[in-house]
């Protein structure tokens, strides 16, 4: 469905026209919708992107909500070394200081990294002044909102009226029709819990592992 | 991009259907949004800071706190002179002991007019929540309580050297003690004492001020703020809709605690991977089975 098809059906559910809403504005249906587009794909994780880093001599730790282009980030999947073009192991500053003394001062091409508070990214060993050194990274993030009306949500359409039911329970709710808003955020959790369910679910066949097949 | 508080007001004033503020003042909304704020940074500790808290002299220019008011610049409280905790005069101090300090000015100990007395307990960070590590010269340090120090070393208030360790008890609320007490000052970039905390965001107060959580996190004040003004009694009060902000509030935090959770659990452990032994060798044993018949 476009972005303008889900504003029709929000205001075909809100029984108001709208070519000409009375009650609701067309400003205030976008804005539900791009609210509910961003709590769902917050909830499921689904928008998954990548964004190289620049790294600097000797800094061990990188702030994923500026240095990735866009404060988009909810959580990385993965590190990509692109010049020793190898993924960095998940680590932990204890597990860090378990295995070795003074870490952190440690030059070389970065094998490891750890996540420090929420969006802290640290490395190690930190990057030596040498070369220009960059690695990639590859995280779950918030899609853009939904702009023009042919603009579609990036996942499948039969989760799409969960949409469509935040945007109306967020209105309701604005005029106290609280009956029926938390009747509809209730059928949006039901859509956010099976988009999850198929977010998490994508290998859903078990391999067959077959020698000399 | 971070939102500012009169934005995210605007945006809980729109959900509750109340943006002439009749029934909840922008004041009232912003202080639940700025409580949802703090609660966020201590439910998630997603806020992360290192910061340096080198070893010093123990200057110190006043001997009580009613005269801070009379002096520009405090660097320390004392109430006793000497070279270490234990000075001849801490038996005629009547009051709180605070020292010992032998100066009354950074440059007194700088250029040697004064003999070393360094200084044991720090003033922590104001936004500091909690230490998750601290280091001396980039070696992590551990922490420790005072009874187990007490038992092992009944004169650790006095000792001198290199930081090992550190306490947060005994002392306060607020304050660290380092433990051994520092022999000498940080210089330059080694003896350098950082500790590496979690803490609140950056302080919110006016309407301009800017939230430090990304954008797409200060929905989840939103969230707190409309739950809290639905909840509180008076006109307006509508307790199941009220629940259900809480319900979607809570489900953001329980997000981040489990992305920080899944980062953790997908951590590898290679055990000696950099060479660093950490237990004996295994004892040499003879086989299981020696001397003995096996049938």
């Amino acid at each position: 469905m476009t972005f303008a098809e889900l504003q029709t059906e929000v205001f075909r559910r809100l029984d108001e026209d709208s070519s000409d809403p009375t009650f609701w504005s067309l400003a205030d249906v976008k804005e539900a919708l791009n609210d509910g587009y961003e709590e769902i794909s917050d909830a499921s994780e689904w928008y998954e992107t990548d964004s190289p880093i620049d790294l600097v001599a000797s800094q061990v730790y990188y702030d994923l909500t500026s240095v990735l282009g866009s404060n988009t980030i909810l959580s990385p999947k993965g590190i990509f070394n692109t010049t020793t073009e190898q993924w960095l192991d998940f680590t932990t500053d204890r597990d860090m200081d378990a295995e070795m003394l003074q870490w952190e001062i440690v030059d070389g091409e970065p094998q490891k990294c750890l996540l420090r508070g929420l969006w802290w990214l640290g490395l190690f060993p930190r990057p030596d002044s040498a070369t220009p050194r960059a690695v990639r990274v590859y995280y779950s993030a918030l899609p853009a909102p939904l702009v023009d009306g042919g603009d579609l949500p990036g996942f499948p359409e039969e989760f799409q009226y969960g949409l469509v039911h935040f945007a109306v329970g967020d209105l309701l709710a604005a005029e106290r029709s609280t009956e029926k808003a938390l009747g509809h955020f209730a059928e949006y959790g039901g859509y956010a819990a099976r988009l999850t369910k198929y977010v998490q679910g994508r290998i859903a066949v078990d391999r067959i592992t077959r020698l000399h097949g | 991009m971070a939102k500012t508080l009169a934005t995210v007001t605007t945006e809980v004033q729109t959900r509750l259907g109340d943006t002439a503020a009749s029934l909840w003042s922008a004041a009232e909304i912003q202080r639940y949004l700025i409580e949802g704020y703090s609660a966020i940074a201590f439910r998630t500790h997603c806020f992360w800071k290192e910061q340096f808290i080198n070893d010093a002299a123990a200057t110190a220019n006043i001997t009580a706190e009613w005269e801070r008011q009379y002096v520009s610049t405090v660097h320390g409280v004392f109430t006793f002179t000497g070279g270490t905790e234990n000075s001849w005069e801490r038996e005629y101090v009547t009051g709180p002991l605070l020292g010992p300090s032998n100066h009354t000015a950074d440059w007194e100990a700088t250029n040697g007019y004064a003999p070393f007395v360094g200084k044991a307990v720090y003033e922590l960070p104001s936004d500091l929540i909690q230490i998750e590590r601290a280091t001396w010269d980039n070696y992590r340090i551990d922490p420790l309580n005072s009874a187990e120090l007490q038992l092992a070393n009944s004169r650790y208030l006095f000792e001198t050297g290199n930081p090992r360790g550190y306490l947060m008890d005994g002392d306060g609320l607020r304050k660290l003690r380092k433990w051994p007490i520092p022999s000498a000052s940080a210089t330059g970039t080694t003896s350098n004492f950082k500790i590496e905390f979690s803490r609140q965001g950056s302080s919110v107060s006016d309407a301009t001020d800017e939230f430090e959580l990304p954008g797409r996190y200060s929905k989840y004040l939103r969230h707190y703020a409309c739950w809290r003004c639905l909840e509180r009694e008076g006109k307006g009060q509508d307790l199941p809709l009220a629940n259900f902000w809480k319900t979607l509030y809570e489900a953001g935090i329980g997000r981040m605690l489990e992305r920080k959770r899944l980062f953790r659990q997908r951590r590898i452990v290679t055990l000696k991977q950099f060479g660093r032994t950490r237990t004996a060798p295994p004892l040499a044993r003879l086989p299981w089975q020696y001397g003995r018949v096996v049938g």
